[in-house]
């Protein structure tokens, strides 16, 4: 009779496994070495990356002067998460910034306060709490004596909200937007909180929102208008215990007092039938996505008979979009954030980049999983004429450029990209002279 | 210095003369050193990687833990109890409970960078391929049976039976006797037959 222990033979460890972790431990390990905007103690992840373990992790309050400042450095990995997985950190996702607000938010604010409700305290009294900005969705807390305030700001539109006053035993969303952003009060004894929308969690907590001085903010987190749920940690506690929190949005003052367009962003040509599917995409996206009026249709390729990747910009941001057999999967990623997720070439002046994953194939309990992309990006100068990526051991291929996006019409195994000296990138210029040579790590 | 290694004294793990032991890289590493800490994963990975399977029945699972476990053996790394001058006991032991919180967490995934991210998860090819491998099911209800153990057995099992480790490193490791160890291990092996629907072979 075989043994209960008569175990699978031991397998040879495959240099790409190694090589990844060996890459994860050593990122890690060097994270933990830099300088870093850190949190209040923690009890306890890809996402992308997952660690385990507690780390007590201390507050530095962010000094920087006024005026124009740019975005907090972003880093990697450095908070371990309630449920014991490792994850940058939502200040450092959210591009947080405590007690500043950039001088154009605060203008445009505060040049809304008259209206607020009578009895407000006006804007000369408004004390910045925290600013945090995703996807050029920018919202602002402020404290005033009659309590916090919120202000959300995008490229043309400000809303305000009224203080939101009164002590609050857990926490409560008292300011929710057109654009998805959540902010509200939060007893001071939670040092996480999570939204997501109502429905099965799937055992997701959500989204982590930031919090500072009595007060939670999060941009563009959820979709329009949202009715969030809400988990709030509190330390210490075991992993995987968040408490749900059963407030209501409203309720105790802070509701939106109403959009104001108060700047013209000019739109651009979509009647294209590239136009068309990239406004259908930006409709798609999970968060509302910022004046879609504004967007330009970048490349559109055909991957395949099932499958067409449609591409589109708005400054910085780079709208990435995959139609499979008629679903539409889109996703907006900031050119600015190179720091935080791991970049796939050097902070450079001509573009940023990133592998999207697409042929994505079902797999167990409602997942589904990828092993192939693309190389796709925004370009940051006009001098950029030519891109091409070669990977190590393979003949190059040149990315087709539109509108400022480009994509290598290529398939590229997630084995090639997750092992080490995967490549280079060049970037040139019309007269075909090298502007740069970028490694992909 | 020659130290024990996890399959066998030229497996892997084993380190030649020329070699630091673990016992003097882990005082570097007790101090912070990087060179020091991959010397000691370059050593130990694939035995980490190849245990992390057997107590997960999931090659891509055990593939996410591999750099999971090794982190939490850094940030532990003023902890760490080296049996008979070789890390592997204790670095199975760590893996061990890196998979039990995983076994917790199976199902939640934590979406840290929604907007950032390109929705990638690997497949699990070798899962795909080994489906159908007899040995690898048996495995997998053999994992989902250790876990219903109690504590003291669950722990002798994952490292003498599925690790390897012998009963007095064991004993070292738990601190406990190495009679304790074969006394667990023995209630476990009768558990274990029970739970899984097969007579006892002693």
């Amino acid at each position: 009779m075989t043994d209960l222990f008569d175990l699978p033979a031991q397998r040879e460890l495959p240099d790409a496994v190694r090589d990844r972790a060996r890459t994860r431990i050593l990122t890690e390990l060097r994270a933990e070495d830099r300088p870093r905007r850190l949190r209040a103690i923690l009890p306890a992840a890809a996402a992308i990356v997952v660690f385990a373990g507690g780390v007590a992790v201390l507050k530095t309050v962010d000094n920087e002067p006024d005026g124009h400042t740019p975005p907090a450095q972003p880093t990697q990995t450095n908070v371990v998460s309630p449920d014991g997985l490792g994850a940058v950190s939502p200040e450092v996702l959210d591009h947080a910034r405590s007690h500043q607000v950039p001088g154009d938010d605060d203008t445009r604010c505060k040049a809304q306060a008259t209206h607020e409700p009578a009895g407000t305290p006006g804007p000369a009294r408004w004390q910045p709490i925290v600013s945090t900005s995703v996807d050029d969705v920018d919202l602002v807390a402020y404290q005033t004596p009659a309590g916090p305030l919120f202000c959300e700001v995008t490229p043309d539109t400000v809303t305000l909200s009224d203080p939101a006053r009164g002590h609050v035993a857990t926490a409560k969303a008292t300011f929710t937007t057109a654009m998805g952003s959540v902010a509200g009060v939060i007893n001071a004894k939670y040092t996480w909180l999570y939204l997501r929308t109502a429905g099965p969690s799937r055992g997701l907590p959500g989204t982590p929102a930031v919090i500072e001085d009595g007060v939670f903010v999060a941009p563009n987190v959820l979709p329009a208008h949202p009715q969030p749920v809400m988990t709030g940690y509190v330390t210490p506690q075991p992993v995987g215990t968040g408490e749900a929190i059963a407030e209501a949005p409203g309720g105790n003052g802070g509701a939106a007092l109403g959009t104001v367009t108060d700047r013209i962003v000019a739109p651009v040509d979509q009647s294209s039938p590239s136009g068309q599917l990239l406004l259908n995409c930006l409709a798609h996206d999970y968060t509302p996505v910022v004046v879609p009026s504004a967007w330009t249709p970048g490349v559109v390729a055909t991957m395949d008979d099932h499958q067409t990747i449609q591409l589109g910009h708005y400054g910085d941001l780079l709208m990435a979009c995959q139609i499979v057999d008629g679903t539409t999967d889109a996703t907006v990623y900031d050119a600015t954030d190179i720091g935080i997720a791991p970049p796939t070439v050097p902070e450079n002046p001509y573009l940023a980049s990133d592998w999207l994953y697409y042929d994505f194939r079902p797999g167990s309990g409602g997942t589904s999983g990828s092993d192939t992309a693309t190389f796709v990006g925004v370009l940051k100068s006009d001098k950029v004429a030519k891109v091409a990526l070669t990977l190590t051991g393979q003949p190059t291929a040149t990315a087709i450029i539109q509108n400022g996006t480009f994509l290598v019409d290529m398939p590229v195994p997630i084995n090639a990209i997750i092992t080490t000296n995967v490549g280079t990138v060049t970037v040139s210029d019309a007269h075909n002279a090298v502007l740069a040579q970028l490694a992909l790590p | 210095m020659l130290t024990r290694s996890s399959g066998g004294g030229g497996g892997p793990g084993a380190v030649s003369a020329d070699q630091r032991s673990d016992t003097e890289l882990w005082q570097l590493i007790a101090a912070g050193d990087h060179q020091a800490f991959t010397e000691l994963f370059e050593r130990h990975a694939q035995a980490v990687w190849n245990h992390a399977y057997r107590l997960t029945a999931s090659w891509a699972t055990a593939d996410d833990l591999l750099s999971v476990a090794f982190l939490k053996v850094w940030r532990h790394r003023t902890d760490v109890r080296l049996v008979r001058d070789s890390a592997l006991p204790w670095l199975f032991a760590v893996t061990a409970n890196v998979c039990r919180e995983e076994r917790r967490r199976s199902g939640r995934f934590l979406r840290v960078v929604p907007k950032l991210a390109g929705a990638t998860t690997t497949p699990d090819h070798a899962d795909r391929i080994a489906e159908h491998d007899a040995a690898q099911q048996r495995l997998a209800r053999v994992v989902e049976a250790i876990a219903r153990l109690p504590k003291g057995e669950r722990e002798a099992v994952e490292l003498c039976l599925i690790g390897g480790t012998s009963t007095a490193d064991a004993a070292e490791l738990f601190g406990i006797t190495e009679t304790s160890v074969r006394s667990r291990l023995s209630r476990a092996r009768a558990h274990l037959h029970r739970i899984t629907e097969e007579p006892a072979d002693d």
